[in-house]
C-alpha cells in the first residue's frame, strides 16, 4: 500500500496559489491547488490527501472555518496554516484544532518543504496508527463473547485457575479459550496481547465476581 | 449814612453777590450758559440800583442828567442778558423778537450817549429836593420827550411780548414752575418798574426811581431757580457717588478691573483691582506704553494691533492676553472696552473692564491637551490599522514573488539547466523578497497596539467625558445634544481611552453627517441602556444624511468613506476596538432620517468569567 502524497493547497489569492503550488511541485510533491475554499471542501478526499496548506485570511470562509468543518466531518488531515500575521488567539485556536504548523508569509522554500515533510510524516504516522487500530478492532470482532471475557481477564494478569473460578468453569476450558484468543489475535505472548488490548482501549477485568 | 443809601447799596450788593456766585459756577462748568447770562443780568441790576442811588444824591442838573444817561448802560446790559437768559434757560422765545428788543435797548443806550438830558427829557429844568420818612433825596423835573417815551413803551411792550411768548412756550413744554417763577416775576416786575419810573418821570409821585428793586426781585427769582438747579446737581452728584460705590463693590466682588484711557493725553485711569491684575503700583501713573510693557512679550504686538484695529473699526475692543504678575506666575487676562469719539470721529477715550480668566483659560488648555492626546491616539490606532492592512496587501505579492523565484530555482536544478547568471538573479530576488518581508514584520511589531488597560468603567461617565471634551466642537458645529443615559448601569470592563475613542468617532461622524442640515435640525442623541444577556448598549443617533443604500456592511470595511477627505478608517478602528472588548458595532438608518450607530459591550462580570 503506497501512502498518498498529494498536497492540498487552498489560497484565495491566485498569484500566491499558483506560485506556492509550483514551488511544491518542483520540490517533488504532488499538488492539488484550490482558489476557492468551497470548491476544496466539496472535492476534498482525505484518503488521497497527504496534508493541507491553508491560507488563514480569506473572505467568506477563513482558514479556521475550514479546519472546523473538516473536524466536524471527522476528516483527519494534517494542516499547515499560512498567514500574513498571526495573533495569539488565532494561533491557539488553530493549534487546538490540530494544526501541524503555522508559517508566516512570505514563506521560504526551506521552511515550507520542511513543514510539508513533517506534516506528511505525521499524517503517515497517524494513518498507520489508525490502520493498526482498525486491524486490532477487526481481530477483536472475531472473538466470541466468552473469549472476549477470557481476554479481559488475561490482560489483567489473572491465572487460569482464577479465571476459571471467576467464570464458573474448569481450568482446562480456560486454557482452550486462551489458546484460541492468542491465535485469533495473531499474538504469541501475553505481553503482545496486553499491548493490543491497551491500544484498543479494553479495560482489564477485576476479580470479584 | 441814611436808610436810602443803605437800602439801595444793599440791593446792589445782593445783586453783585449773586452775580459772583453764578459766575463762579459758570466758570466750573461752561456748558451752563444761563449762568453767565444770569451773572451779567445781576451785574446790570446792581448797576441800575447804584445809578439810582447816585441820582438821589445829585447836586446839579448836569450831574443828574449825566447819571440818567449812564443808567442806560446797566439797563441795556440787563435787558440783553435777560433775553439771552430766557432763551438759554427756557430754550424758548422768538429769535426775531429777541433781536428786536436787544437792538432797541442797545440803540437807546447809544442814543443816550449823545442826548444832553438823556432820552427821557427834552430838557431838565430843575431838581426837587424832597424827603421821605425823614430822608432827603433829589428828583429831577423837566420837559418830557414824548417820542422817546413812546419808543420806550414800544420797546418794553416788545420785551413783554417776548417774555410772555417764551413763558407760555416753556409752560407748554412742561417747565411750569420755572415759567411761573422766572417768567412770571420778570413780567410782573418789568411792568411795575416801568409804571413806577413813568410816574416818577411825570412827577406824579414824589419818590426815587425804584427800577433797581424790580430787577432785584427778578434777579432773586432767577437766582432761586438756578440755585435749586445747583441743589439738584449736587443731589445728582451724590447719587452718582453712590452708584459709583455700588459699581466698584460689584467690580471688586467679580474681581473686575475698570479702566479709562484718555486718548488725547494718553493717560490711563484704573481701579485698584485692575492695577493688581496687571501688577501696577497703586499710585503709579499709567499710559498705553506701561500697559503694553506688562504683557507677555509675545502678546505685545497683538495687543497694540487690537487697539489700533478697534479705534479704526467703531471702537469695540476685545482682547485676551497674558500678563506676568508680580508673583512670577503667568495670568490670562481678558479685556473688553469701547471707545468714544468726538463729532469729527477723533477718538476721545476708551472705557473698559478687565477680568482674570486664568482659570477658565487653563481649563480650556487642559481640554485642548486632552483632545490632542485623543487625536494622537486615534492617529496611532489608524496608523496601526493602516499598516496592518498595508502589510497584508504587500505580503501577498511578496509571497508570490518568493515562491515563484524559488520554484524557478528548483526548476532549473531539476532540469539540469546551468545558467549561472540566471541563478544569481533568482538568488537576488529571493534575498530581496526576504528582506522586504522582514521589513514588514518589523513594522508590524513596532506598531503593535499598546497594552490595553482593562478596568471596570461606568459607560455613562465615559459618554459624559467625551461630550465634555467635544463641547466646543459641538457648539461650533451648532449641534444640540440630547442624552438619554440609563441610571445605575453596571460597570463594563474595558480600556478607557479606546472606548472614549469609539464614542468620539461616532459623535464626530454624526456631526459630519449633519453638516448639511439647517442648524436647528442638527440634533444628536446619545443613549445608553441595559440589554438582556448582560450587555450594555450605547447608541449615537443623528438626523443627518443617513447611510448610503445597501452599505450597512461596507461602512465598517477599511478605506470605505463617504466623506470627501475621509481616510475611511474611523469605523474600522471602532469595530476592531470593540472586537478586542468582546463587543460589537452595527449601524441602521432611522425610520425618519439620519442613522443610528450602536455598540454592545458585555458587563464586567461576564467578561471576567
Amino acid at each position: 500500500m503506497t501512502p498518498p502524497f498529494t498536497v492540498y493547497l487552498v489560497d484565495d489569492d491566485p498569484l500566491v496559489c499558483k506560485a506556492v503550488s509550483r514551488l511544491l511541485r518542483y520540490s517533488g510533491f504532488e499538488v492539488a491547488d484550490f482558489g476557492c475554499p468551497k470548491e476544496f471542501l466539496s472535492s476534498c478526499d482525505s484518503e488521497s490527501a497527504a496534508c493541507l496548506i491553508l491560507d488563514m485570511a480569506m473572505p467568506v470562509l477563513s482558514g479556521l472555518d475550514i479546519q472546523r468543518t473538516l473536524t466536524a466531518r471527522k476528516e483527519e488531515l494534517p494542516i499547515i496554516f499560512l498567514t500574513g500575521h498571526a495573533d495569539v488567539p488565532m494561533t491557539v485556536e488553530a493549534m487546538k484544532g490540530g494544526a501541524v504548523d503555522f508559517l508566516t508569509k512570505p514563506v521560504n522554500k526551506t521552511d515550507l518543504v520542511a513543514a510539508v515533510r513533517d506534516a506528511i510524516e505525521k499524517g503517515e504516522l497517524a494513518r498507520q496508527a489508525r490502520a493498526e487500530l482498525d486491524d486490532i478492532a477487526s481481530r477483536l470482532e472475531t472473538l466470541t463473547p466468552r473469549e472476549r471475557e477470557v481476554l479481559e481477564h488475561v490482560v489483567a494478569g489473572h491465572l487460569n485457575k482464577q479465571i476459571a473460578g471467576n467464570l464458573g468453569t474448569c481450568e482446562q476450558t480456560i486454557k482452550v479459550h486462551r489458546r484460541r484468543v492468542m491465535k485469533k489475535m495473531h499474538v504469541d505472548s501475553v505481553a503482545c496481547l496486553t499491548r493490543l488490548a491497551e491500544q484498543a482501549g479494553i479495560q482489564p477485568r477485576t476479580l470479584g465476581k | 449814612m441814611n436808610w436810602l443809601t443803605v437800602l439801595w447799596s444793599m440791593a446792589a450788593a445782593v445783586c453783585l453777590a449773586l452775580a459772583f456766585v453764578h459766575l463762579l459756577a459758570w466758570l466750573q462748568d461752561r456748558r451752563k450758559r444761563e449762568r453767565i447770562w444770569f451773572s451779567l443780568a445781576a451785574i446790570g441790576a446792581s448797576g441800575v440800583a447804584l445809578t439810582e442811588l447816585m441820582a438821589m444824591k445829585a447836586e446839579t442838573i448836569d450831574q443828574y442828567a449825566w447819571i440818567l444817561r449812564s443808567t442806560h448802560a446797566p439797563l441795556a446790559l440787563l435787558h440783553v442778558s435777560l433775553i439771552k437768559f430766557v432763551r438759554s434757560y427756557f430754550c424758548s422765545g422768538r429769535r426775531w423778537l429777541a433781536v428786536v428788543v436787544s437792538s432797541f435797548w442797545i440803540i437807546l443806550f447809544v442814543a443816550n450817549l449823545f442826548l444832553p438830558y438823556s432820552s427821557i427829557y427834552h430838557e431838565i429844568t430843575g431838581l426837587n429836593h424832597r424827603s421821605s420818612l425823614g430822608e432827603s433825596f433829589v428828583v429831577g423835573y423837566g420837559k418830557i420827550n414824548e417820542w422817546a417815551a413812546l419808543a420806550c413803551i414800544l420797546g418794553i411792550s416788545a420785551m413783554l411780548v417776548f417774555l410772555v411768548d417764551a413763558t407760555v412756550t416753556a409752560w407748554r413744554q412742561g417747565e411750569r414752575r420755572r415759567a411761573t417763577v422766572v417768567g412770571g416775576s420778570m413780567i410782573l416786575f418789568i411792568v411795575s418798574g416801568t409804571v413806577q419810573s413813568a410816574l416818577v418821570d411825570n412827577e406824579v409821585i414824589q419818590v426815587p426811581y425804584m427800577i433797581g428793586f424790580s430787577f432785584l426781585a427778578i434777579v432773586m427769582a432767577m437766582g432761586f431757580e438756578l440755585s435749586s438747579d445747583l441743589a439738584y446737581a449736587s443731589r445728582l452728584s451724590r447719587d452718582l457717588e453712590e452708584s459709583e460705590r455700588r459699581m466698584s463693590l460689584a467690580a471688586e466682588a467679580a474681581n473686575l478691573g475698570l479702566w479709562v484711557w484718555d486718548i488725547p493725553t494718553d493717560d490711563v485711569w484704573m481701579t485698584p483691582q485692575g492695577r493688581v491684575l496687571y501688577g501696577f503700583d497703586p499710585t503709579e501713573k499709567l499710559d498705553l506704553q506701561s500697559f503694553i510693557e506688562k504683557l507677555h512679550p509675545e502678546d505685545r504686538e497683538t495687543a497694540r494691533a487690537e487697539i489700533t484695529t478697534s479705534l479704526s473699526n467703531g471702537g469695540v475692543y476685545e482682547s485676551k492676553h497674558r500678563v506676568a504678575s508680580a508673583d512670577g506666575q503667568m495670568r490670562w487676562v481678558s479685556a473688553l472696552g469701547r471707545a468714544e469719539f468726538d463729532d469729527n470721529h477723533h477718538p476721545l477715550r476708551m472705557l473698559g473692564v478687565t477680568l482674570d480668566i486664568s482659570q477658565v483659560r487653563n481649563t480650556e488648555l487642559e481640554i485642548l491637551r486632552q483632545r490632542g492626546e485623543l487625536a494622537h491616539l486615534s492617529r496611532v490606532a489608524m496608523l496601526g490599522e493602516l499598516s496592518g492592512s498595508l502589510a497584508h496587501e504587500l505580503n501577498q505579492p511578496l509571497s508570490a514573488i518568493l515562491s515563484n523565484a524559488q520554484a524557478a530555482q528548483l526548476f532549473l536544478d531539476h532540469e539540469g539547466i546551468v545558467l549561472p547568471d540566471l541563478d544569481e538573479m533568482l538568488e537576488d530576488i529571493v534575498e530581496a523578497d526576504e528582506r522586504a518581508g522582514e521589513v514588514i514584520r518589523r513594522l508590524r511589531l513596532l506598531l503593535r497596539k499598546g497594552e490595553l488597560q482593562m478596568q471596570p468603567l461606568d459607560i455613562n461617565d465615559l459618554a459624559d467625558e467625551v461630550l465634555k471634551l467635544m463641547h466646543s466642537d459641538l457648539i461650533n458645529n451648532e449641534v444640540s445634544v440630547q442624552t438619554d443615559l440609563a441610571p445605575g448601569l453596571p460597570a463594563v470592563r474595558g480600556d478607557r481611552v479606546q472606548l472614549q475613542q469609539v464614542i468620539l468617532n461616532l459623535i464626530m461622524n454624526a456631526c459630519d453627517a449633519m453638516a448639511g442640515d439647517p442648524p436647528a435640525e442638527r440634533r444628536l442623541t446619545v443613549s445608553t441602556s441595559l440589554e438582556d444577556e448582560g450587555n450594555i448598549r450605547v447608541s449615537v443617533e443623528d438626523q443627518g444624511t443617513g447611510l448610503p443604500e445597501n452599505s450597512e456592511g461596507e461602512i465598517f470595511a477599511p478605506y470605505f468613506t463617504t466623506k470627501p477627505h475621509g481616510m475611511g478608517l474611523g469605523l474600522s478602528v471602532c469595530r476592531t476596538i470593540l472586537a478586542t472588548h468582546n463587543g460589537s458595532l452595527d449601524a441602521v438608518n432611522n425610520p425618519d432620517r439620519g442613522a443610528t450607530f450602536r455598540f454592545i459591550l458585555p458587563l464586567s462580570k461576564v467578561t471576567d468569567s
